[in-house]
């Protein structure tokens, strides 16, 4: 099974290179006040949701109303996924985790982020929900996505919209394709994404974790080398902690020489699944991403049918 | 008695967006500098609160003269540059030496005390005029008499603080040190783009 799970990490970054198509698309039709339907602008842009969803309310046509639906949405992929969908779902991940797998070794070492910079996107998702709802405007997609790179939906005056499309195109090409390709790090993942941080938050009711054993590690760091976005740091791994950011991706569990790192719930072991047990090799976050993509589709489904 | 109902009524049905002007000030400053008990709490978003009052009772005695005088415009560039200072501020607030990111201008920031003061901030979010602010203005405007002026601007300010006050909310979760640091940066950040907004209103 395991080549399938391969072929999903690429087949999540075609995804999103089609994704992108389609959202170009939808965008052109879009003005820019309003919110693309996309699951990156729900955490930036929630305060205006929420706000959008008030009015829809007060003008008894709430059942008509997408966000709402999206709301249900976005409540089913943190129960589903927890964090593990930056990894495992999500399609723009799919691209700079893709081009962080084009060269085997890392042309440039990069194991450690400066001061507080690892939480630069829970910084950005706060400052982006509290100015999207002051400006009423979806601040991220305009200002920073680099997937709403297209020839519609940003600012019509001239130099606003230069300096956008500047942005947004340096933002691809420095964090989704450049520092990802060379470092072998997901840098928009791990140091831009607004939702990646919304997860880490909402995530937490996913009971799936990423434990360090502390009787078997030996610290020799491999994990944290190995780690894409940035979540060991070196005082978490002295502690035997992963940090609140971690993506569920595997990465430091296929790593460890000491077989020090396994899935969890709620850092204990699943008591159906000791390891060592018939069940053991069940406890993997393929599995429960393959469960996880199932629930989706059928609520997803059922939403369409509905 | 009007006057202060009429002021009171108009803060308090907007002032959810005088939380949205205020917020992107007020929030970073209060997830660096809160702690985890409600006094200290309630002194910091006290000090910010008063900064808001001064910038108000300064709003409302300068827009009724300005109403005396048959004049009822503001100028222009006023706003922008109420944004550009506020940008500063917060972008020297961030500079200060504290846990974040320690003594990244210690030299500077010792000289510039102001820049952690609560009092200031307050003061410049409340010269960022948002629309509910512009509302109560063209009102006393009307009122051509300075004291009513004033108590017109006093009510609006109850109204609105209502919503300002969950703010020390906070306290509880103070003690995450992560919260500190996502504070800082967000500081920084709300700072820039503070900056930029200012800067682009004063050039077009
Ligand atoms: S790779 Fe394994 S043994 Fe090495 S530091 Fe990480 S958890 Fe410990
Ligand atoms: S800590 Fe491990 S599972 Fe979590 S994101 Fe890093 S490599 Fe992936």
């Amino acid at each position: 099974m395991a080549w399938l799970f391969v072929a999903n990490k690429w087949l999540r970054g075609l995804v999103g290179l089609s994704w992108l198509n389609g959202l170009n698309e939808n965008l052109r039709n879009l003005q820019a006040q309003e919110v693309p339907n996309c699951h990156i602008a729900m955490g930036s842009s929630i305060l205006n949701y929420l706000y959008q969803q008030y009015l829809a309310f007060q003008s008894e046509n709430w059942y008509q109303w997408g966000p709402l639906s999206l709301g249900f949405l976005w409540l089913v992929i943190p129960f589903l996924f927890g964090q593990a969908w930056c990894s495992w779902g999500c399609f723009y991940g799919g691209l700079d985790d893709g081009f962080s797998r084009i060269f085997v070794k890392p042309w440039i070492r990069w194991f450690r982020l400066p001061g507080p910079l690892r939480d630069l996107p829970a910084a950005l998702l706060v400052v982006l929900a509290l100015t999207s709802l002051t400006t009423l405007l979806p601040v991220f997609c305009l200002w920073v996505c680099p997937f709403k790179l297209t020839d519609g939906f940003l600012d019509p005056v001239g130099n606003t919209r230069r300096l956008q499309l500047a942005i947004l195109g340096t933002v691809l090409v420095v964090a989704v394709i450049l520092l990802p390709l060379l470092a072998r790090k997901r840098l928009f993942c791990g140091l831009i994404c607004p939702f990646g941080a919304w997860q880490a938050l909402t995530g937490k009711i996913h009971p799936f974790r990423v434990t360090i054993d502390p009787d078997r590690c030996t610290q020799c760091q491999r994990c944290l080398r190995a780690c894409p976005t940035f979540a060991i740091s070196h005082e978490e791994l002295r502690q035997h902690q992963i940090g609140p950011y971690c993506n569920q991706c595997g990465e430091c569990i296929d790593v460890c020489p000491e077989v020090a790192i396994r899935y969890t719930a709620f850092g204990r072991d699943f008591p159906w699944m000791p390891p060592g047990g018939a069940l053991a090799e069940f406890a993997d976050h393929r599995v429960f991403a393959l469960f996880a993509y199932l629930l989706l589709g059928g609520a997803v489904g059922s939403l369409c049918l509905y | 008695m009007l006057v202060l109902i009429e002021g009171f009524g108009l803060g308090l049905s907007t002032g959810i967006y005088c939380l949205g002007a205020c917020a992107p000030i007020l929030i970073p400053f209060v997830m660096v500098e809160s702690r985890p008990n409600w006094r200290s709490n309630l002194w910091l978003t006290g000090q910010f609160l008063l900064g808001r009052l001064i910038a108000y009772v300064l709003f409302a005695a300068g827009a009724s003269l300005l109403g005396q005088l048959a004049s009822s415009r503001l100028p222009t560039w006023l706003v922008p540059a109420g944004l550009l200072l506020s940008g500063i501020l917060m972008l020297a607030y961030a500079a200060a030496p504290r846990e974040a990111w320690p003594g990244l201008c210690p030299a500077v920031c010792r000289r510039f005390p102001a820049a952690r003061m609560p009092l200031l901030l307050g003061f410049l979010v409340g010269i960022n005029v948002c629309p509910p602010f512009l509302a109560a203005m063209t009102r006393v405007i009307d009122l051509h008499h300075t004291g009513l002026s004033i108590l017109y601007f006093l009510a609006f300010f109850v109204g609105t603080t209502l919503y300002v006050l969950p703010v020390i909310l906070v306290t509880p979760i103070a003690r995450i040190a992560r919260l500190k640091s996502i504070g800082w940066l967000a500081c920084v950040i709300a700072g820039t783009w503070f900056c930029a907004s200012g800067i682009s209103g004063l050039v077009h």
